[in-house]
């Protein structure tokens, strides 16, 4: 049935299809930042008196179809944080033109206007864009500029717990995120335990967000998709820029690798945490942990159609110690780490069909070692736990009228999981173990997405995504249709709505503690089939130009099918011995069950850009629920992220034109739990009956998730003074983390009470009023 | 800007204080939770039925010290036909068991095959019910011993054990037990024998391949350093006991529960419980049993 509706939906379009060859002309062209070529994202070219207006593409390619004529028409390029440019042009043939934006610089007020809020007139929603300048502007945890913390902020999306870096979006686990990196996704996001996210601020440009009503080119995952874009690098002059902060330093630079042509950005990341503990240690010992970040990006302009772009990211968390002394040697480390890499080639075919041809892989490992020498002893563990995939993909946009936008592609990819592998060695009973269970899989996509104006009051983005999965013989096919459309009620006021099928082919195996990432990134296979979800959504959107902000009301709806989770008592570690007695590793697949969620809710957004104030305020009421046959004896209970209430503001605020003032303060119910409520003893059954035995004692648990943890709130204050002299410009940024120092709960424990010595339930917090400090140099 | 630093800096102290860290979450709701009636109650079709009770500890209650239950009132009832049971502890040397024992004092109430019986606890102030069905007879079974050598500590060891097969008819939905016990010649007594720690506790019928089980069950455990080149005679006696479903899930459970809490990384288990107002299993069961002389010993 749905798929005939979405039939008579391209046929209702149709009409408008046949004529919209008639008397066109095409104006196509690239929209890039002045002063550095970088191409703007989303850029808008509107052409008011006829009502028409397309949005750079991700390379910030645009094309428009306009009427032929012999009168001017005034275009209107303008995007949130640059300068508005109007210009007039003669639509009397096809033209090729590029826009060149001006951008707000730090020294000025943010320029704001009045043109660059339409977002009642986007088709699109649940989808929030962020600039680098506005996440740079929101105060963090010892100053490290965090994307990820960043979208935590906005309706929807909620974190873990404290100072987590994992992102729960409308009730879906972290898993169902698909965190991508210039096209390349990114399995693990995080550094030092999710405290910091792997994406450094320095090296972004441009991050969407996109909660539902998914554009038929996004697949894989249930719940959302954070398409980021790294910087391309400056064109036309070397910049850089070195920063000192508390836990971290950073650099980046950029520059022409042939002047307008072509540019190169590199940019890196190292905490120094390993340096400062080195000096407390004594000799024979040494332990310590680190993290970085390298961000490397080239692009090549190779004709006025073709394009090149490489770029990659490696990252890596480690904690390692080692001891020796006399015949005594001990050493052992425990890191995780992403690498990432991308080849595009963008080719224009003509004004309006564009293409991009991208080759990515990326790879997430996850291991400890461990090796015990004494005398002639050696005793060695390795565990490893490792993602790879090669990507091969090509995406088309094609304009094909100013009624009809097209964007088509097919991509495939090879995944090869090895969810864990053991080594294990040692001189006693010469113990030798080398285990490990692997899956190959292949995961394919092929989709059609039609961005139709029907009216000029209804548009629509329809589509149609064919996905599958073939792993161990099996092969998975599933069509995932989307749609999401809006009607414009006048200039400024939309209703929309939206309806997607998402299918995700890999899992995330998550236990219930905070701390080491032992989490396991598994496929679908025969007896774990692929997750499946159904959101729907509705909404109004209303923008409000002249005072500078847009207000957004959501409510949602979504049902996962086949979500994962351990069974109850197992665990990522446990083992089992074969018939022949050797140890093996028990299969991912009898530890899990699958079974439903449900998230329902509603997201308030209002966003405001005005000349000195900027910032949002975002708050979402929802319900999450999760029900196995195998967990809580079959009752649905609370997830563990369900959160009922969550409240963001951000505020940034330009004091003078040296100075700006940052807050933001969160908000968030308590999240669910499940306590140890007492214990019984039981002597068990006993066919004769007739004595007691050993009587273990069993605990009793409350339901499921049915506790509480105290309520979550924050308040964070930035203040970034910035000074000019010459070529560079010093940034000095004080920042407080928890500003009133509210000891928020990390996690809750069974502890004793000091002097009665009983039972008493207590909260861990991590962070209490925190300042930190940064200082970096711009030239 | 002196100011502001000795401003930040006292703040800084005054919220690194250890109470920030790891701080008391009090809680009434939890604190007043009171002990709950606990039930392990069988009923094998012609015994003589006794329960065992207690109460459960809750985990923020300080005056919850002790899990026995001396104080119960406990009726069983089939049929408007009630039985008191009362309290028979067993004597015990130092070490206090965890339960208390109730006995039925009529010897004429009998379990039947497919009656339902109902157990009723009264204590402080509290009320606690089960209700379960005696299931038809255990199916007939055959067994044969087996040996496997291993090795423990150095210690080189065999496990010596019953293969047990019997078969479950079509559209069965019952649950199996299998409990293996032993005696010294002359001892009137028997002991349950040696347990592996992999052993399964319960097995459901719908788990039976093509209608057919094979299980394995421990009769004992070996070691060379204690072997003694003689062997004496030893009396086996192997239990097949068929179960309702009530029962698998507790065992299942309660197995998971119990034994489970090694693994840090283990996930909650919630232990299953048929008792209404209370916790623990009242099950019926039905035994078949076979006996044989070995000299493994």
């Amino acid at each position: 049935m749905k798929y005939r509706i979405l039939f008579l939906l391209f046929l209702l379009s149709s009409p408008s299809f046949l004529v919209a060859q008639s008397s066109k002309i095409t104006l196509a062209g690239y929209i890039k930042e002045k002063g550095s070529g970088e191409n703007l994202i989303g850029a808008v070219v509107a052409v008011p008196s006829l009502k028409m207006g397309v949005a750079a593409n991700a390379y910030g390619f645009f094309s428009i179809s306009l009427p032929s004529g012999t009168d001017s028409v005034e275009l209107i390029i303008s995007m949130i944080g640059y300068s508005t440019i109007k210009q007039r042009i003669l639509p009397d043939k096809n033209q090729s033109i590029n826009f060149s934006l001006p951008s707000s610089t730090l020294l000025k007020e943010v320029q704001v206007d009045a043109d660059a809020i339409k977002e009642a007139q986007e088709t699109r929603m649940s989808s929030i864009d962020l600039s680098a300048e506005e996440i740079r502007n929101i105060p963090a945890l010892m100053g490290e500029k965090d994307v990820i913390k960043a979208l935590q902020l906005l309706p929807g999306v909620q974190k873990g717990g404290e100072g987590s870096a994992g992102l729960y979006v409308r009730g879906g686990g972290p898993d169902q995120n698909l965190l991508i990196l210039d096209d390349a996704p990114v399995y693990n996001a995080n550094h030092l335990f999710g405290f910091f996210s792997t994406f450094n601020g320095d090296a972004i440009k441009n991050v969407e967000l996109v909660k539902g009503g998914f554009p038929a080119r996004y697949g894989g995952r249930l719940s959302s998709v954070v398409d980021i874009s790294m910087k391309d690098g400056n064109k036309e002059g070397y910049h850089g820029e070195v920063g000192i902060g508390t836990i971290a330093s950073r650099a980046v630079i950029e520059g022409p690798i042939q002047k307008g042509k072509s540019s190169f950005v590199l940019s890196g990341r190292r905490t120094y945490i390993d340096a400062l503990i080195a000096l407390m240690l004594p000799k024979e010992l040494s332990a310590g942990y680190y993290f970085y970040d390298l961000n490397a990006k080239l692009n090549f302009e190779l004709s006025a159609k073709d394009r090149l772009y490489f770029s990659g990211y490696f990252g890596k968390d480690k904690f390692y110690q080692s001891y020796t002394k006399d015949t005594t040697n001990s050493k052992a480390q425990l890191y995780w780490g992403n690498a990432t890499g991308t080849a595009r080639w963008n080719h224009r075919f003509n004004d309006k069909l564009f293409s991009n041809l991208s080759f990515i892989t990326t790879d997430y490992t996850f291991g400890i070692e461990s090796e015990q020498k004494y005398g002639k002893q050696v005793n060695s563990l390795g565990y490893l736990s490792q993602i790879r995939d090669f990507t091969l993909k090509n995406d088309l946009d094609w304009y094909f009228s100013s009624r009809h936008q097209f964007k088509t592609g097919l991509m495939a990819t090879s995944h090869l999981f090895t969810p864990q592998a053991v080594a294990l060695k040692g001189s006693i009973g010469n113990l030798n173990i080398n285990t490990k269970n692997e899956y190959y899989s292949i995961e394919t996509g092929i989709y059609l997405e039609d961005n139709v104006k029907l009216t000029d009051r209804l548009a629509a983005n329809i589509g149609l995504r064919l996905s599958s999965f073939y792993v161990q013989n099996k092969f998975y096919f599933r069509p995932e249709p989307r749609i999401s459309a809006r009607y414009l009620l006048n200039e400024t006021l939309s209703v929309k709505a939206s309806y997607a099928e998402m299918n995700q082919y890999l899992h995330l195996l998550s236990n219930s503690l905070p701390g080491l990432p032992t989490d396991l990134w598994v496929p679908a296979t025969k007896k774990v089939v692929p997750e499946y979800s159904r959101q729907v959504a509705a909404g109004i959107t209303k923008d409000y130009p002249q005072k500078g902000f847009t207000m957004s009301l959501e409510t949602y709806y979504k049902q996962m099918n086949n979500i994962i989770a351990y069974k109850e008592g197992a665990s990522f570690l446990s083992a089992e011995v074969s018939n022949n007695n050797e140890i093996q590793l028990e299969s991912f697949e009898d530890k899990v069950t699958q079974g439903i969620g449900r998230s329902y809710g509603a997201e308030f957004f209002l966003k405001y850009n005005k000349k000195k104030l900027n910032g949002w305020i975002g708050y979402t009421l929802s319900w999450t629920k999760q029900q196995f046959d195998s967990i809580n004896f079959g009752k649905a209970f609370y997830a563990k992220y369900d959160r009922r209430h969550d409240i963001s503001v951000v505020v940034s605020y330009q004091i003078t034109p040296r100075r700006r003032l940052s807050l933001t303060w969160v908000y968030g119910s308590g999240n669910a739990i499940t306590l140890p409520e007492g214990s019984i003893s039981i002597n068990q059954f006993d066919v004769s009956a007739n004595s007691f035995g050993y009587q273990p004692t069993a605990t009793l648990y409350g339901e499921r998730n049915g506790f509480r943890m105290r309520a979550y709130h924050r308040l964070d204050i930035g203040l970034q003074t910035t000074k000019k002299k010459g070529s560079r410009t010093r940034i000095t940024e004080l920042s407080i983390y928890n500003a009133y120092s509210r000891a928020n709960p990390y996690f809750y424990y069974i502890g004793q009470d000091e002097l009665s010595n009983k039972p008493v339930l207590k909260q861990i917090s991590l962070f209490p009023f925190l300042p930190s400090i940064s200082y970096a140099v711009k030239f | 800007m002196k100011t502001t630093c000795m401003f930040i800096l006292s703040l800084l102290l005054s919220s690194c204080s250890p109470d920030f860290f790891d701080q008391a979450v009090p809680n009434a709701k939890l604190d007043a939770k009171e002990p709950d009636i606990v039930i392990e109650g069988y009923c094998g079709k012609d015994s003589v039925f006794s329960v065992l009770l207690s109460k459960s500890k809750p985990t923020f209650n300080a005056s919850a010290t002790e899990y026995t239950l001396d104080n119960a009132t406990v009726t069983i009832s089939n049929k408007g036909t009630a039985c008191i049971l009362n309290l028979d502890n067993p004597a015990f040397n130092g070490n206090k068991f965890n339960q208390s024992r109730y006995r039925a004092a009529d010897t004429a109430f009998k379990f039947k095959t497919g009656e339902t019986y109902d157990i009723t606890v009264h204590a402080n102030n509290k009320t606690a019910t089960a209700t379960c069905v005696i299931p038809g007879d255990a199916p007939v079974f055959t067994y044969k011993v087996d040996s496997l050598q291993g090795n423990e500590d150095d210690d080189v060891y065999i496990d010596y054990y019953a293969i047990i097969e019997w078969d479950v008819a079509a559209g069965d939905q019952n649950y199996y037990v299998l409990q293996a016990e032993s005696r010294s010649t002359g001892n009137t007594n028997w002991s349950k024998s040696y347990t592996s720690y992999d052993e399964e506790y319960a097995y459901a019928s719908h788990d039976a391949a093509n209608g057919h089980f094979k299980k394995s069950i421990a009769l004992m455990r070996k070691y060379k350093k204690y072997y003694y080149p003689n062997s004496y005679p030893y009396e086996f006696r192997l239990s097949l006991v068929r179960a309702n479903k009530d029962f698998y899930n507790f065992y299942k459970t309660y197995k998971l529960n119990a034994y489970g809490g090694e693994d840090p990384f283990a996930e909650p288990v919630s232990l299953f419980n048929n008792v209404k107002g209370g916790y623990g299993i009242f099950s019926g069961y039905a035994v078949r049993q076979t006996t044989f002389v070995s000299n493994i010993y």
